[in-house]
């Protein structure tokens, strides 16, 4: 039977999702649960972490896909990073990089979450 | 009809390797269904970790709609695999006896239009067909079953100790 796990948590202005084994049509509502709760709680600054998911179908890209509008109508992101080259070959084959940002690394995506980022650069 | 003789020389004598098993349409039984698929595929050599992932994800997604779509997710039912195995081209069937669904002649929307309408499903047949090299679909009314056939072929780059030739591109 699929093994799935999500890990979640806090960093600076954005929660960490990290996912670990198999994202199939079996585990999906896993996933789907977790980031609904975060979405209850206001947490609509999402980074996910693939380095640990070893498998993924259309069931767990969809959970992305039902999310993903309302998140960002509400101001926030779901950001993707640390895939691995199987994985995504998957997001690739669907054309997920025209609509998701996916770093290669957990940190690059929480960087495009910081404050920084949404404040005005100074005059010169 | 082009390079393809000098590869089957290779494999001359080493019939397909034929393995059958029944699952119960239940998602849980996935994971043993993709577990399945590619032993059979690596007892013949294939080894690239791409290839072998995407013949494991064209069979979950076929399955898993069966489960869901042709059984209605009713566990008593029940898929048969056959995979029939060789080094230049790996064969999935999946049969089922429930309700009857061509994913040949199905035309998927653009993911972007069903992130908008909030759409998870529909993605798998894309999936299914750009994963394999043939995809086939009969189905018996008079028998109520439903046959799926996906055929993956040998690519140099999934089979890294193969003579690399263009045998194979050639044909495409």
């Amino acid at each position: 039977m699929s093994q799935f796990i999500v890990n979640t948590r806090p960093v600076d202005r954005a929660q960490v999702l990290a996912l670990v084994g198999y994202l199939d049509a079996h585990t999906a509502g896993d996933l789907e649960q977790a980031i609904q709760s975060q979405m209850d709680a206001d947490q609509i600054n999402l980074v996910v972490n693939f380095r640990d998911l070893t498998y993924i179908s259309s069931a767990g890209l969809g959970v992305f896909m039902a999310f993903i509008e309302e998140i960002r109508d509400r101001g926030g992101d779901i950001k993707l990073a640390a895939m691995s080259a199987k994985v995504y070959n998957v997001f690739d084959l669907l054309g997920f990089p025209l609509l998701y940002e996916i770093y290669d690394d957990e940190a690059e995506a929480l960087s495009k979450f910081a404050p920084t980022s949404d404040v005005r650069p100074p005059l010169a | 009809m082009n390079a393809a003789p000098a590869r089957s020389s290779r494999s001359e004598g080493s019939p397909p390797r034929v393995h059958r098993r029944t699952f119960a349409s239940s998602l849980d039984q996935l994971d043993d269904i993709r577990s399945f698929v590619v032993r059979a595929a690596e007892e013949v050599g294939w080894s690239d970790e791409i290839t072998l992932n995407q013949i494991q994800l064209a069979v979950d997604e076929a399955c898993s709609n069966v489960m869901r779509h042709a059984y209605g997710l009713d566990s008593s039912k029940v898929l048969h695999l056959i995979t029939r195995a060789a080094r230049e081209r790996f064969e999935v069937t999946i049969r089922d006896q429930g309700k009857a669904f061509d994913p040949t002649s199905y035309h998927p929307r653009p993911v972007p239009e069903l992130a908008r309408h909030k759409i998870a499903g529909g993605m798998g047949i894309a999936l299914i067909r750009r994963l394999m090299d043939e995809v086939r679909y009969d189905s018996d009314p008079e028998r109520s079953q439903n046959e799926l056939r996906l055929t993956k072929l040998f690519r140099p780059a999934a089979l890294p100790t193969a003579a690399a030739d263009d045998a194979l591109e050639g044909t495409r």
